[in-house]
């Protein structure tokens, strides 16, 4: 006991340890300050969880558009730990906006941010603000599909706006397309520029929180004098104040127990949300794809939804005008809001107005999720899109083609004439002349690594693996009633002659499952049981089938010598 | 919670609701400090599987004349699948093959053969090896590391991780 007192004298004479201890924890807080106070610790806490995660995520990432998928795949895969890094950075940072948006209603419906915490309003407001640029510069990072759809999206609503809209999307991406300078001006934001801004404006937030003391709960009928009432009015406002500050407890423990009670729930949802929803990497980023269905993340979706109501030159207005308006009443609220009642009963506007907004932006956001995607794609499985990507990188198609695609000097993958076995496979994909033989056979060099993508992938291309034998009587069972194929069947749908050229196998399946998940508009029935008669392996065996058809198969021709073994 | 006196004196639920946050506070701490040192002492766990590279054929080789012989290593980095020119130098002897890491033991500088006088040697220091990779003379503490060989069907592979000579 002597030395610690010996210690807290030396830091009491050197930094005023005492005092710290006095101001930061031992000051009182009103009392009735219930469980929806602890909602600005737990935003305090989610950031801490931000920048602790977010620093270590930083050591496996690679902010250039050659590398940074695959190092955000190395991190969720591989890294040790690091899928739960960052399903605790995303969720966390979903988390955050909920947790903030939430703060600020209670700030809002409780009258917290008038006389005389205007300033600490205002910070907020801009930290609000802080947090949604964390969220739209951090979603390009995995440089994804969903990340560059979105933000292309985002910078070209940037690009809207009158005047200064084009400037202003070409400073975002650095030039005029979604490119490595985008990526590294998103990178340098998120975790170094945000920050500085973040940490100046929480300090502020923090020392004005301390220094004006948290509101107390407002009460039926109670009045608080507006920033131009008399100095009289507004020292006895503060003196009433002093004195619920004085009647309430202290805020070591007792406010810090309720606040990391809420945040060891928060916590452990985070924790939850990471095991059991973890984030996926989804597919590499691909500016020529015409098939994706670009959805903003679920804080932008009331937005996205807005903006099919509004169309041609009116969008500019609801893209832009709406959300700044936002933010200029949110800003100027202490302003002109020029009521002295504080308790949400005693102004019926305010509250009505807010409730509206809540459940207007409520309503947009389940609009914009159950909204039916546009255009129907299924994007293949993560294996078969690494095989994909090794297929480049090998240069495998130097030889190979996939539907016409690619070289001549080995088989075409989609139309080649047999499935080679496993062994067979792995061998060529090492070193292709230890299988086959021929004058130009170069060494590939796959690595073990990379084997199975690129089995998965060559299946894939061939139509996930041959059909069973009963999938062409399954085929005219079911099918052949409405489609034709080969010029035999129905004409109720679509000819499939030639589906094996437009579709993957994945389509197929996920198709004939539950057509109107993928075309709302479709008039096929869903075939999955129960709905329909089949099973998961039967549709499987259909589409296999079905992606492997060919019109016209050309005769399989002999390629270079086999080595036998 | 938030009103009144619940049960209990003042002073004992003060210390309860302390003991409580400590408590809280070294949970949280160690739910996160979980990921992120398992993130950061991870690599000390992991075990990496032995490389083989093919360098060529045996019948290639002079006998008992060191040759350098330069391959391509492709094996990934992290997120990277990196191919890096590497070289060794192989010596082919009547009784076997040895392939010799390219780095002298002594501080890592490329070291080369000198024929006229049958010998290796390291321009840094003056490191002197044979051709069996002994140390002849100046400063390198041992002899020339080796790499795994193994020869099948007539063709060299070695996996190319130095191992020092006993």
């Amino acid at each position: 006991m002597r030395g610690r007192r010996a210690i807290t004298d030396w830091l009491d004479e050197r930094i005023g340890i005492r005092e710290i201890h006095r101001v930061l924890f031992a000051r009182k807080i009103p009392a009735g300050a219930g469980w929806l106070y602890t909602l600005g610790s737990v935003t305090l806490f989610l950031f801490i969880v931000q920048v602790t995660t977010g620093i270590f995520m930083a050591m496996s990432y690679a902010p250039t558009p050659d590398h940074a998928y695959d190092s955000v795949r190395y991190l969720t895969e591989e890294a040790p730990f690091g899928w739960l890094l960052r399903g605790l950075h995303v969720w966390g940072a979903s988390a955050m906006l909920v947790v903030v948006l939430l703060h600020l209603l209670r700030t809002f419906f409780t009258g917290a941010y008038k006389f005389p915490r205007e300033v600490t309003w205002l910070s907020g407001v801009v930290l609000l603000l802080l947090v949604i640029g964390f969220g739209f510069t951090g979603y390009l990072l995995p440089w994804n599909q969903r990340s560059y759809w979105a933000t292309e999206v985002g910078t070209r609503i940037a690009a809207q706006a009158p005047l200064l809209g084009p400037t202003v999307a070409r400073v975002l991406r650095g030039g005029e397309e979604i490119g490595a300078q985008t990526l590294t001006r998103f990178y340098a934001v998120h975790v170094l520029l945000l920050p500085a801004l973040i940490i100046g404006l929480l300090g502020l937030h923090l020392f004005l929180v301390v220094r004006q003391g948290i509101s107390a709960p407002p009460s039926r009928g109670e009045t608080t004098p507006l920033g131009s009432d008399s100095d009289e009015e507004r020292s006895r406002a503060l003196a009433r104040y002093h004195d619920q500050k004085e009647a309430g407890e202290s805020f070591f423990p007792y406010t810090l127990a309720k606040d990391i009670a809420v945040v060891l729930i928060v916590l452990g949802g985070l924790f939850a949300l990471a095991v059991f929803l973890p984030p996926e990497v989804g597919e590499l980023a691909d500016p020529t794809d015409t098939t994706f269905n670009p959805r903003p993340e679920w804080y932008f979706l009331f937005l996205f939804q807005l903006l099919k109501y509004f169309p041609g030159r009116l969008e500019a207005v609801v893209a832009i005008l709406l959300p700044s308006l936002g933010v200029a009443t949110l800003l100027a609220l202490p302003f002109f809001d020029r009521s002295r009642r504080r308790h949400p009963l005693d102004r019926p506007l305010a509250t009505g107005v807010a409730v509206g907004s809540v459940v207007l932006v409520s309503a947009l956001t389940v609009a914009g999720d159950r909204s039916p995607v546009m255009s129907a794609y299924v994007p293949p499985a993560p294996v078969v899109a690494a095989g994909a990507r090794s297929f480049q990188s090998l240069n495998c198609n130097h030889c190979h083609s996939v539907r016409g695609q690619g070289g001549t000097m080995g088989p075409d993958l989609a139309l080649g004439p047999e499935v080679r076995d496993i062994g067979w496979m792995m061998a060529h994909f090492k070193n292709p002349s230890a299988v086959v033989t021929g004058p130009m056979m170069p060494t590939v060099g796959a690595i073990d690594a990379e084997l199975p993508g690129l089995l998965a992938y060559v299946a894939e291309v061939r139509g996930g693996g041959p059909p069973s034998p009963k999938a062409f009587k399954l085929y005219r069972r079911y099918c052949s009633e409405c489609h034709m194929l080969d010029g035999r069947g129905g004409d109720k749908g679509p000819d499939l002659s030639d589906i094996g050229s437009a579709r993957t196998r994945g389509f197929i399946h996920r198709y004939t499952e539950d057509p109107k998940s993928l075309v709302s508009d479709s008039h096929m029935p869903a075939f999955l049981e129960p709905e329909g008669p089949l099973s998961h392996m039967q549709i499987e065996d259909i589409s296999r089938f079905l992606a492997q058809h060919r019109p016209a198969s050309p005769e399989a021709e002999p390629h270079q010598g086999e080595k036998t073994p | 919670m938030t009103e009144g006196r619940p049960a209990g004196s003042g002073p004992s639920r003060r210390r309860l609701l302390a003991s409580f946050f400590w408590a809280a506070v070294a949970l949280v701490t160690a739910l996160i400090a979980t990921p992120v040192l398992g993130y950061l002492v991870g690599p000390l766990f992991r075990r990496r599987r032995p490389l083989t590279v093919r360098l060529g054929e045996v019948e290639g080789l002079p006998l008992d004349r060191p040759e350098r012989v330069d391959f391509v290593v492709r094996q990934r980095d992290g997120w990277v699948i990196v191919g890096g020119r590497r070289t060794a130098w192989v010596v082919r002897r009547a009784d076997g093959i040895r392939v010799f890491d390219p780095r002298c033991t002594h501080l890592g500088c490329a070291y080369h053969w000198d024929a006229p006088n049958n010998r290796f040697v390291c321009p840094c220091h003056g490191g002197v090896y044979d051709v069996e990779g002994r140390v002849v003379s100046g400063p390198p503490p041992r002899p020339l590391d080796t790499y795994a060989t193994h020869v099948e069907a007539g063709v060299l592979y070695i996996t190319p991780s130095p191992q020092r000579t006993a």
